[in-house]
């Protein structure tokens, strides 16, 4: 599903040139969970804001289910991301003004789907995540648990085949993020294709797959039973 | 997804109450101000419209050349519409209508003064009236009246009124042969009684030959597409023909006036139409675009800076499959939301203030909600206004790069600080340019009030006149001065602050051969310089008896060129008469213009207003009843009518007073607009800086200490604005004085004064927020932090 070769990243500001991404090559199969793991400005989010088609990479090749992406526009990008792609986020990035239903909502509205049959889709994702009893609540009303189940049901209402977690538990405690992380898992064995950056052994654990990283390269890859 | 976009606005606007204040507020203000000048330039620009040939009637003007200065007047000589009729085949009508009075008209014991037109038949060919009774074809009988259905009711309290008699100035009577509707009030030609001119008179048969004297309006109804160039050469050219002998309209040239323009570009300069209250309809079409971009400079400000709290979303958004359109769509939505909300509430405003600005402008504004072209304007304004003001933060809210956003590595507002201080500094230079604006119309205004006129306003009452009281005037006086209350009377041909005519026909020893000297004139009887309270710079005053005795002011004297003029002997309109005395020059006619040349002549036979000067101290209502008592004893066929001569002065300040009140309430709406902005900037200025002021705090600062550096970003800004506006102001002002002839001189002292009352009002602003987050406890904002 996903290949990337060579890929480059450099930041650059007047004084300091940051190497994020040093030629970097990997593969992601359909249906994998691969966990991201590294120290701290290894370049694990910038890797994943690139697979996320949010950032550019500066060289190299990345190819989004055969297809080149690496020189896409802005609305290829966003056209690409709002059809494939689910964003799972540390902070949760809910829309504080929205409501946990409209929330989940929002990726809908963006694909153009009828609002009846939006109503229905988010109702059965708000359903599966357990979270349905609080469809009218904002944001602010929530634990921090309940709002990474509803960052992950907007990750999920479109169906989409990647789903890109960026320390999808760091903010949990140890019981939330592993009720977030079986969720993860649930999504993967159902066939959506996961690649989930973390600090956290235990919750690479839950992948097939562990990349580790240092200095914008891949240092090891391990295979989990 | 646009109720979406609405749905999030609604709550954006309900958590944000400050921001969503002051934008709809100043929205608010910018709109409602916007809507009224609309309205006022949309009544402005629909006077006569009401009339069927609107676009095919002209006026006759002619541009005569007095002392080689060029006069454009509308007075024409009697035959001229008939032989133009006749001559011209492209003239379809032509009519001829005086100057207008207001005749007093006695129907059984009311005695009621109607404004009243003298007219040709032709007059309903050219202007357009409803009739409710009655029919156009009436004017052609000499006896008969058409009146307006409120005169109607006035008279007879109906209007089936055909054929009643009406007693017209205490002499003859009129029958009553139609009615029609109250010509609307944006009508330059308004009557409320219409009348024929009396072919039996000698006079209208002299008249109809007459190609000399000027004393009526010609207005010519034109085919459509003529060529009016060369009507005006042709009508030059038969006014030519017929005059017996070259005079100031045959030297000159012919201007026709087109209804079009009647009322907005009414001014002639060297003869031509040079523009009139289309400067002021500009001017204020350009504040009202001034007020509403300023609170749309609000908005963008407002909502750039408060771009932090929106990143987050925009970024969320986008990495959900945003593009960059779809938000573009959501911040032009919400702005265009806004600016339906301040639509709302500007519109409530306007229907509150309506009346009141009406009567400031001592006009009937109304809203014309049956026009469609007004639903295109209100619809034009909500959208340019909502476009307008959400584009530059749509674009910088749009452009917010999800990864730096989401990574928490975005600088909030940095991008946009330059554009704002721009933005802020634009807005202070315009506050600048109207307040600056609105001080010199005002000391211009001072200016001219304060001149010294030649005669004394105060306690002066003037009395319009009539055969009856001028036949008894000396009982009138008498009683007069027995009352205690009247140091003195006499009599003019009107008010000594508006010339009665030109003449050109003064012959006197020593004048040039080619002597084309026009100068003005009036009529006056004895104890003229006395009772206006006029000095005499030689000679003397009028006295009983004078007959043949002339005043010329000194600047008549001056350009005349007589040496020692008491006592010498002038001719004019076929009789010698005696200068009795020079007196010191007046201000006539216009405030705004130098002295003229003017002669008063001593004629006991022309009194159209009675001049009572008031003694010193009397108490004026008392003196008042004790007048009205002479008058009804003297003058019983006659309403006893009078004015103040202050207040009849002041008239003539009407126009500038106008625009100096306007300029005032909208310069004030403008600095308000201006300071809720400067007010929204603060505050979000101070919400982020209130870690770096509880530090300051803590470390010991003052209150001083920490006001400074909040308001010094700002003060610096207003100081920039002030560095911009003023040449700005200087020179505008100066182009607009240059309209007076008589003017005052922009002195720095004004722009000081603009600086100051900048700077306090900024100060203020600031203040009131800065001193609010100074005096927090520090410990709130650093827990938070």
């Amino acid at each position: 599903m996903i290949k990337i070769s060579n890929l480059e990243k450099i930041y650059r500001t007047e004084e300091v040139e940051t190497v994020a991404l040093n030629k970097l090559s990997f593969e992601v199969k359909e249906g994998e969970f691969v966990a991201v793991m590294g120290p701290s400005g290894c370049g694990k989010s910038t890797l994943l804001n690139i697979l996320g088609l949010l950032d550019d990479p500066d060289a190299g090749s990345f190819l989004f289910n055969g297809i080149e992406v690496a020189g896409f526009n802005e609305r290829k990008r966003a056209d690409l991301r709002k059809h494939n792609i689910g964003f799972v986020f540390q902070s949760f990035n809910l829309i504080d003004e929205l409501t946990v239903f409209e929330n989940v909502e929002l990726p809908l509205i963006y694909t153009g789907v009828k609002p009846a049959e939006r109503k229905k889709i988010v109702e059965e994702v708000l359903d599966k995540m357990v979270i349905m009893h609080r469809r009218n609540h904002y944001p602010q009303q929530l634990s921090g648990g309940q709002q990474q189940r509803v960052a992950v049901a907007r990750a999920v209402v479109n169906n989409p085949k990647l789903i890109l977690a960026d320390e999808p538990t760091g903010n949990l405690d140890s019981s939330n993020g592993n009720e977030v992380m079986q969720l993860l898992t649930d999504l993967n064995e159902q066939g959506t294709t996961i690649v989930m950056v973390t600090h956290s052994e235990h919750d690479a654990r839950y992948s097939h797959r562990i990349i580790r990283m240092l200095d914008g390269q891949t240092v090891m890859q391990n295979i989990m039973v | 997804m646009l109720f979406n976009y609405f749905k999030i606005a609604f709550r954006n606007l309900r958590q944000n109450r400050i921001f969503s204040l002051v934008n709809i507020a100043g929205l608010t203000i910018g709109m409602a101000a916007t809507l009224l000048i609309f309205l006022w330039v949309y009544h402005e620009r629909s006077w006569n419209k009401h009339n069927e040939h609107y676009q095919d009637v002209y006026h006759v003007y002619a541009n005569r050349d007095f002392n080689g200065q060029i006069t454009s007047g509308p007075d024409m000589m009697f035959p001229l519409p008939a032989a133009a009729a006749a001559s011209f085949p492209e003239v379809e009508e032509a009519v001829i209508v005086d100057f207008g009075g207001t005749p007093l008209f006695t129907v059984g014991d009311k005695m009621i003064r109607r404004q009243t037109l003298t007219t040709s038949p032709e007059f309903f060919n050219v202007f357009s009236a409803q009739f409710i009774e009655g029919s156009a074809k009436v004017l052609q009988d000499p006896d008969a009246l058409v009146v307006t259905e409120s005169t109607a009711i006035a008279f007879f309290g109906h209007t089936r009124v055909i054929g009643e008699t009406v007693k017209v100035n205490n002499g003859r009577s009129a029958t009553i042969k139609a009615v029609v509707k109250d010509l609307p009030e944006n009508s330059t030609v308004r009557f409320e009684v219409l009348q024929p001119f009396n072919q039996s008179t000698p006079e209208y048969r002299e008249a109809q030959t007459d190609w000399v004297n000027c004393g009526n309006r010609v207005f010519f109804l034109v085919k459509p597409g003529a060529n009016i160039a060369s009507l005006e050469k042709k009508t030059l050219e038969l006014i030519r023909k017929n005059a017996s002998s070259e005079n100031v309209t045959t030297r000159g040239s012919i201007i026709l006036h087109p209804m079009s323009k009647w009322r907005l570009y009414e001014e002639f300069r060297d003869g031509r139409n040079t523009g009139g209250r289309i400067a002021y309809v500009k001017l204020f079409t350009w504040v009202a675009i001034i007020i509403l971009l300023i609170a749309c400079v609000n908005f963008m400000n407002l909502s750039t800076a408060r771009s932090e709290k929106r990143a987050k979303e925009v970024g969320i958004r986008k990495t959900l499959g945003s593009g960059r359109k779809q938000l573009l769509l959501q911040f032009i939505s919400e702005s265009v939301l806004l600016a339906i909300i301040a639509f709302i509430l500007a519109s409530l405003v306007v229907w509150l203030v309506l009346p009141a600005f009406g009567q400031l402008l001592n006009q009937e504004i109304n809203i014309p909600f049956n026009e469609p072209s007004i639903w295109i304007i209100i619809l034009s304004i909500i959208l340019l206004t909502g476009i307008i003001a959400g584009s530059y933060p749509a674009i910088y809210l749009s452009s917010f790069r999800p990864v730096k956003v989401l990574k928490g590595t975005f600088l909030p507002g940095k991008k946009a600080l330059l554009p704002r201080k721009i933005l802020v500094t634009a807005q202070f230079v315009i506050s600048i340019l109207l307040i600056s604006a609105t001080l010199i119309i005002y000391q211009q205004l001072q200016h001219v009030r304060n001149r010294e006129l030649g005669y004394d306003v105060n306690n002066l009452v003037l009395v319009s006149s009539s055969g009856q009281a001028h036949r008894n005037l000396e009982a009138i006086r008498n009683d007069l001065r027995t009352t205690g209350m009247v140091e003195s009377v006499t009599h003019t041909s009107s008010a000594v602050s508006d010339i009665f005519g030109f003449t050109s026909g003064i012959r006197w020893p020593g004048a040039p051969e080619n002597n084309n000297l026009v100068i003005g004139f009036m009529f006056a009887g004895h104890d003229l310089a006395k009772t206006i309270g006029a000095r005499m710079a030689s000679g003397q005053d009028f006295r009983i008896n004078d007959t043949n005795h002339v005043i010329f002011n000194q600047e008549a004297i001056k350009v005349m060129g007589i040496q020692d003029p008491v006592g010498r002997e002038i001719e004019w309109a076929g009789r010698r008469r005696i200068i009795s005395g020079v007196i010191e020059n007046m201000v006539v006619n216009s405030p705004y213009t130098s002295a003229s040349p003017a002669m008063i002549v001593y004629e006991p036979n022309w009194s159209n207003q009675i001049n009572i000067r008031l003694n010193q101290g009397v108490d004026i209502r008392k003196a008042l009843v004790q007048i009205e008592q002479v008058f009804s004893r003297h003058n019983p066929e006659n309403p006893f009518e009078y004015r103040f001569m202050d207040e009849v002065f002041q008239e003539k300040f009407t126009n500038e007073k106008l625009i100096g009140q306007l300029a005032l309430i909208f310069s004030a709406l403008a600095i308000f607009v201006c300071c809720l902005g400067l007010f929204g900037l603060l505050a979000f200025s101070i919400e982020r800086r209130s870690k770096e002021i509880s530090i300051r705090k803590v470390l010991g600062a003052s209150l001083q200490q920490l006001l400074l550096p909040m308001s010094a970003e700002f003060l610096v800004l207003i100081g920039l604005a002030f560095l911009i506006a003023i040449p700005a102001a200087w020179w505008a002002m100066k182009e607009w004085l240059n309209n007076f002839e008589y003017r005052v001189n922009i002195s720095a002292g004004v722009f000081v004064l603009v600086g100051l009352i900048i700077l306090l009002i900024a100060f203020i602003t600031i203040s009131l927020n800065a001193s609010r987050a100074a005096l927090s406890n520090p410990v709130k904002s650093l827990r938070s932090e």
